[in-house]
């Protein structure tokens, strides 16, 4: 038998196989897709919630208050340490008369109290943006260190406190996820095992035949393998288009504003590759499932 | 062709058969007998290699069924064409398809398939009903595609398992008669079959069973 005979046969057969058991195989691709729908959705929450995580650890800013008698030699020697440590991002330098620009900003039309004032008290600042993997506290902390040294710096701000308590927050919140994702990852394994080794077993009749007729394990296998393949990718769609269409009509319009508030800009689907992602471990889990049912059924 | 030497089969406390020892030549057309329960589907059922005897030896087309990798059974059946009391036809596929699907799945090449089903079903005079679904058929017509199916791969041994069993007399001999046909083609045939009527018209190797042990 040749190989193009070897396929066609596959072919033909998972497709006969399909077209004779159409009502299971609905069942088991909808029972699927509601499967991964439910770690989907998980799983979307999971990427939005890091969106938010990231935006809120984008604020975390480390002032740099200089001395009053900062001179502009200081300013560079200052500006150039910055410069190049390797957890900063960005660097930005706050004159005085900008910082009390932005104070009368900030205080609207409270501005009467600062009319008593002859000099101006705020001081010259450093804002200082670490790269996304410093932002942690146990690197802020060196890193303020490191920057104390530095003579005209008079004093360093970089809320400590919310630093701290954001970081616990966030692992609370990732062994949430890890256990709540495990659950359900593990949740949807069963149930997609589960499935197709009931559209299998309703087959074991058939197995038998084939059985009796000399097909070896490899030729019996062979559709059944493609057909939870099939079952695998359509379900991975069929779920990926019912987030989509919740995502297009109730997520964006009910929790966008909620979003904007926790500083989410968008609320964020799957991109191409994490969609991609999704159908190929659905179809691993469809061609997994099938093997160790076939295999189960043919020990029998 | 078929050697069983000293076999014994239980199923739990049941002693299904028990010391058999017998021999069935190349070409013999033998009938195993016995009433319901004597052992006559197990028997077959060891010549198949379904189940594996307790003790004892088989030897099927000198092959030792003792001794016979997982991997070779598919060949040992292919050589053994198997015709049950309860059909087993795919039901929702056409006598046309359950014939090429054994020729498929025992791996012939896609362009003898036709030619190759198309000559079975000839045999056993249904090739006009290759397009019927086996529910649309009478019990012997779906007898007869059974038998289309297991002659279909040119084995060199027949197993019938009751194959009259669910049929009136007339239908019953017309099978018996496809059957010595296939035998008087070279092929061994060995019909499992409680029926006393059957034997008697046809005179031949009989090995009767009775609760386990050959009488």
């Amino acid at each position: 038998m040749s190989i193009m005979d070897n396929i066609s046969y596959l072919l033909h057969e998972t497709w006969l196989n399909i077209k004779s058991n159409k009502i299971p195989n609905i069942i088991a691709v909808t029972t699927i897709a509601i499967a991964l729908s439910i770690f989907g959705f998980f799983f979307l929450f999971l990427i939005n919630f890091h969106s938010i995580i990231d935006s809120w650890e984008e604020r975390v800013n480390i002032v740099l208050y200089l001395k009053e008698q900062s001179s502009k030699e200081d300013l560079k020697t200052i500006k150039n340490y910055l410069a190049s440590k390797k957890e900063v991002d960005s660097i930005s330098y706050i004159s005085k008369e900008r910082a009390l620009e932005e104070f009368k900003t900030r205080i609207g039309d409270k501005k009467t109290i600062l009319e008593g004032l002859e000099t101006n008290p705020l001081p010259s600042s450093f804002v200082v943006k670490l790269k996304k993997d410093y932002r942690e506290s146990i690197f802020i902390k060196d890193f303020v260190r490191d920057v104390r040294m530095l003579q005209a710096v008079e004093d360093i701000e970089y809320g400590r406190d919310w630093v701290e308590k954001f970081e616990i927050f966030t692992h609370i919140i990732q062994m949430i996820t890890l256990v709540v994702g495990g659950l359900l990852g593990l949740a949807s394994i069963l149930i997609i095992y589960n499935t197709i080794k009931l559209t299998v077993y309703s087959r074991k009749e058939e197995i038998e035949i084939m059985k009796l007729v000399g097909a070896t394990h490899r030729f019996i296998k062979g559709p059944f393998i493609i057909e939870g393949m099939i079952q695998g990718t359509i379900a991975a769609l069929l779920s990926l288009l019912t987030l989509w269409i919740l995502y297009k009509t109730f997520i964006v319009q009910i929790t966008a504003p909620m979003g904007n508030l926790l500083g989410l800009k968008q609320i964020l689907f799957f991109n191409i590759y994490l969609a991609l992602i999704f159908i190929f471990i659905s179809l691993i889990l469809g061609t997994i499932g099938s093997s160790l049912a076939i295999g189960r059924v043919l020990k029998i | 062709m078929i050697q069983l030497f000293h076999v014994f089969k239980s199923f739990g406390k049941i002693h299904a058969l028990i010391d058999i020892t017998f021999e069935i030549k190349k070409g013999d057309f033998a009938f195993v007998t016995g009433p319901s329960g004597a052992g006559k589907t197990t028997l077959l059922r060891l010549i198949y290699r379904d189940i594996r005897p307790d003790k004892g030896q088989i030897l099927v087309n000198g092959i030792n069924l003792l001794t016979i990798r997982e991997s070779k059974i598919p060949y040992l059946r292919r050589s053994i064409g198997i015709v049950f009391q309860d059909f087993k036809l795919l039901k929702q596929r056409t006598v046309y398809e359950n014939i090429a699907f054994t020729l498929r799945v025992t791996g012939t090449a896609k362009r003898d398939i036709k030619r190759k089903a198309w000559e079975a079903l000839k045999l056993v005079g249904l090739t006009k009903k290759q397009d019927s679904l086996p529910s649309k058929l009478s019990g012997g017509e779906q007898q007869r595609v059974v038998m289309a199916r297991a002659i279909v791969n040119k084995p060199s041994l027949i197993l019938a398992d009751e194959p009259t069993g669910n049929l009136d007399m007339d239908i019953s001999m017309e099978i018996i008669d496809i059957l010595k046909q296939i035998n008087l083609n070279g092929i061994t045939v060995v019909i499992a079959t409680h029926d006393r009527e059957l034997i008697k018209k046809y005179p031949t190797k009989i090995i009767s069973l009775e609760s386990g042990r050959i009488v």
